[in-house]
């Protein structure tokens, strides 16, 4: 009769860890179990739908008033980045100056650190979720704003990602 | 200076293209300011003044004020930006508060202390420009329109009575007396103001008798000259009803 197969302590934790997504009981002596987060270091996003709300799929347009931004005053946010992707059309009216830019200072407006809206000429910006789009000037201008969704690029992109999220599953008979 | 002051704020909300500042000046220091930005500036057509300052922040020039002068045939076409977040250098007197870096609009010619009595009447000239708030489509006006005026009655009850015309810039002028009976008397004189109360008087007619009936003078820039105002002064203290016709004109006749 063959001896019994002998495993260490070691073989049996090495064994636990090859499923990571299995929760480990706590070492001797602990109470807390270990997590079964992934790696926390990649920021969480929501996974993108495949299926559009109606809020996310509307047009925006209107005309912005601007009003003379003082030094230190807080810059106001023309779009505030709260779609996954958005088209962003801007037309001055009237003179100027009128900067916008991404970044929360921009002032003075000829400082270079936003752009400068030229007048009668339509300027269009393709703004991502999380980009704010600012604006200031210092003077009362005109300026006709147009936001339009992308919803066409939203669910390409959902499909690709359940295309890619099936055939990683495929290729690891594991599911993700 | 009228108060409030007209603001270019208003013609950016209301949707125009242009701001038009159209105000009769209250005295010869009169100056209005735009906080808007302009792509071209031009006299307008009711304006009784020929020339207008229009004065900017340039940091080029010392105190960072340029001026351009508007005339009846010289708008200004090219963009000048309004700077409201900065100041014009302040004088050298210590206790004068900065001015912010504004648009100004001033007269450029010389206006006379206005000054009414019972025996005369003086017109304040009016100051029209027309700021435009975006690249203008066609060509800028170059002429003012005609400037009529009509009298019914010159109040001579008491003796000679006096009325005057801002003429600024005009090249023609037709006036006109009519009365229904003799006994009073017309005369019209030109005005070069070199200092806000004292003035070059040239007599274009010498005091006519009025014998019922249109009495018409011409009065034709080449021939007679350039004024600042015209004086058109009856007398005679008949109180019969005398009608005056004016025309001024920037169009030679």
């Amino acid at each position: 009769m063959a001896p019994p197969k002998r495993t260490t302590m070691l073989s049996r934790v090495v064994s636990k860890i090859a499923n990571p997504g299995r929760p480990m009981k706590a070492p001797d002596g602990g109470k807390v179990g270990m997590t079964t987060l992934g790696s926390r270091a990649v920021p969480q996003v929501p996974a993108a739908g495949d299926t559009i709300s109606a809020g996310a799929n509307r047009t925006q347009t209107y005309t912005y008033f601007t009003a003379i931004t003082g030094t230190g005053a807080d810059i106001p946010i023309l779009y505030n980045g709260d779609r996954l992707w958005a088209r962003v059309k801007l037309t001055l009216e009237t003179a100027g100056p009128v900067v916008v830019g991404e970044k929360s200072q921009i002032l003075p407006v000829t400082s270079g650190k936003g752009r400068q809206l030229p007048t009668g000429r339509e300027v269009e910006y393709v703004i991502s979720k999380g980009t704010k789009l600012y604006i200031a000037s210092t003077t009362v201008n005109r300026v006709s704003v147009t936001i339009e969704p992308l919803a066409w690029l939203e669910q390409i992109f959902a499909t690709l990602n359940r295309l890619a999220g099936g055939a990683v599953a495929l290729a690891t008979g594991k599911r993700s | 200076m009228t108060y409030p002051q007209p603001s270019a704020n208003e013609a950016v909300v209301d949707g125009r293209d242009s701001f038009r500042l159209l105000t009769q000046l209250v005295s010869p220091g009169d100056i209005y300011q735009s906080e808007q930005s302009g792509f071209a500036f031009a006299l307008g057509p009711q304006s009784d003044l020929s020339r207008i300052n229009v004065d900017y922040f340039d940091n080029n020039v010392a105190g960072s004020m340029q001026r351009v002068v508007l005339g009846t045939r010289t708008p200004y076409t090219g963009i000048i930006q309004a700077r409201n977040e900065t100041t014009y250098e302040a004088a050298t007197n210590a206790g004068r508060p900065p001015v912010p870096g504004h648009i100004l609009f001033s007269p450029a010619n010389l206006v006379p202390k206005i000054v009414q009595s019972a025996s005369q009447q003086v017109f304040a000239p009016v100051l029209d420009v027309i700021q435009y708030l975006q690249p203008p489509s066609g060509t800028l006006p170059q002429v003012r329109n005609d400037k009529d005026y009509f009298f019914n009655d010159f109040p001579t009850a008491g003796g000679a009575y006096s009325i005057f015309l801002p003429f600024y810039g005009r090249v023609f002028a037709d006036i006109r007396f009519n009365t229904s009976a003799g006994g009073e008397s017309a005369r019209i004189r030109g005005y070069n103001y070199y200092s806000s109360s004292g003035a070059i008087i040239t007599t274009l007619m010498a005091a006519t008798a009025l014998a019922g009936g249109p009495l018409q003078k011409l009065v034709r820039a080449p021939v007679d000259g350039f004024f600042d105002y015209i004086e058109l002064t009856v007398s005679g203290g008949t109180g019969l009803a005398i009608q005056t016709f004016v025309r001024f004109s920037d169009i030679p006749q």
